[in-house]
């Protein structure tokens, strides 16, 4: 019984549940506790699938002598149930390693070449920050332990305002301080740890879009919302080569309609996310704990 | 000047870059001690670091090494700014985090008019 319980729970918040939270445009109001939502929906789900794979395996292989007298439908059931988990597990491991280099290296080929063909510039004065000599505008950072960077183009230098470029410089460190890009990262690798069928993109994009807004939130408070809107509206808008068209803008709508608002800290909304986030994790470890608990009542 | 490792991996990459044949250390010291006051062994180091991040390729010519730069100017600022614009959508371990991304025609309407309200309320002519 809690193995069926487990294996639907995780299957509702791998899939439908993340379509129906989607929709929860409030959530905006409380990035932070929404991307805890997100982290606590994953590991939940994570949960939930191993959880149903111990249920399983434990007992069954207390009964391992009698493999031959089981019916071939039960052996059947046990051998999906663990050849699952096993699945998600180590694709977990993995692919918990494989984004880890692989963002590390190409990240540092990036930084290096960035570090020869930019300038330390003396205009904006922030550490780390490199000018590429392009007339195309960029902006974007590049986060790590030692060494992060952030760099703009002279083509953003020539668009923005310089309160403008304050709230863009803004932003990416507060990326950079808050190392985004590790929430990121992790929620890609747990995300990929579940089979192609059964899993969202969704959580990733949104959480994608929720750290955007938590460091909108801090170059908010350094330079107020307009210079901040307006740079995003520039850069967004900024002509793009044909070989970079066609990728998503998905959220900046949204981004800059959220600045019209007037900051306000939403206690109460922030809470409730939070004990939901909490309640989600709870949900599988209860369901795990009930038939330890009182072993009575276990099947 | 100063002479941050970082000013002289630029410096050196320059020259690599302005020479038309690979360069032995020597060559490179001689360009690089123009300007300022420059030990051999630095510029050894130098090039030793630059080959190390795959950004210089070294050959054997007799009993010297010489050094060329792995990639053009030109090809390695079209490959930073590839990666800068996302022109690798479909890689979604992302090794830059942008600032934001560039929208299409209808998001773009739809962006200014939510700047417009911004501007509104900043200005106080949305009444509340």
């Amino acid at each position: 019984m809690a193995a069926i319980l487990l294996g639907v729970l995780g299957l509702v918040l791998a899939g439908p549940g993340p379509l129906w939270v989607d929709r929860w445009r409030f959530l905006f109001r409380v990035p932070r506790a929404a991307v805890v939502l997100w982290q606590a929906g994953a590991v939940a789900a994570l949960v939930s699938v191993v959880g149903a794979g111990l249920v399983v395996a434990v007992p069954a292989l207390g009964r391992w002598q009698e493999v031959d007298t089981l019916p071939v439908g039960e052996l059947g059931r046990y051998a999906v149930v663990l050849l699952f988990t096993a699945v998600v597990v180590l694709r977990l491991i993995w692919s918990l390693v494989a984004v880890a280099r692989n963002t590390g290296v190409r990240r540092r080929r990036h930084r290096d070449a960035v570090d020869l063909l930019a300038r330390p510039t003396g205009a904006l004065t922030s550490p780390g920050l490199r000018v590429l000599a392009e007339q195309l505008p960029v902006a974007y950072c590049l986060p790590a332990l030692r060494g992060s960077r952030v760099v703009l183009s002279e083509g953003t230098l020539a668009l923005l305002g310089p309160q403008e470029l304050r709230a863009v410089v803004e932003h990416e460190s507060a990326h950079v301080r808050a190392r985004h890009d590790l929430v990121l990262d992790t929620f890609h690798a747990l995300h990929r740890a579940f089979p192609i069928a059964v899993r969202s993109e969704i959580p990733a994009l949104q959480c994608r879009l929720l750290v955007e807004m938590l460091a909108d939130d801090a170059a908010r408070r350094v330079t107020g919302p307009l210079p901040l809107a307006r740079a995003l509206v520039t850069l967004a808008g900024a002509p793009n080569p044909d070989w970079a068209l066609g990728v998503a803008g998905a959220g900046v709508v949204d981004r800059v309609s959220r600045l019209a608002d007037e900051p306000r800290p939403h206690r109460s909304l922030a809470a409730a996310v939070y004990l939901l986030a909490g309640g989600l994790v709870a949900l599988p470890l209860l369901v795990l704990a009930v038939p330890v608990l009182a072993p009575g009542h276990a099947g | 000047m100063v002479n941050t490792l970082g000013d002289l991996e630029r410096s050196a990459m320059e020259q690599l870059w302005s020479a038309a044949e690979p360069q032995s250390v020597r060559e490179v010291h001689l360009a690089l001690t123009r300007d300022r006051e420059l030990a051999y062994t630095t510029v050894m180091t130098v090039l030793d670091r630059l080959s190390k991040k795959g950004m210089v390729r070294r050959e054997r010519e007799g009993r010297a090494y010489l050094y060329a730069a792995e990639r053009s100017r030109d090809e390695m600022v079209a490959d930073v700014m590839h990666t800068a614009l996302e022109g690798n959508a479909d890689d979604r371990t992302a090794a830059l985090v942008a600032f934001v991304s560039r929208v299409s025609p209808a998001e773009a309407t739809a962006m200014r008019e939510a700047l417009a309200q911004v501007e509104d309320r900043q200005n106080g002519a949305h009444p509340r």
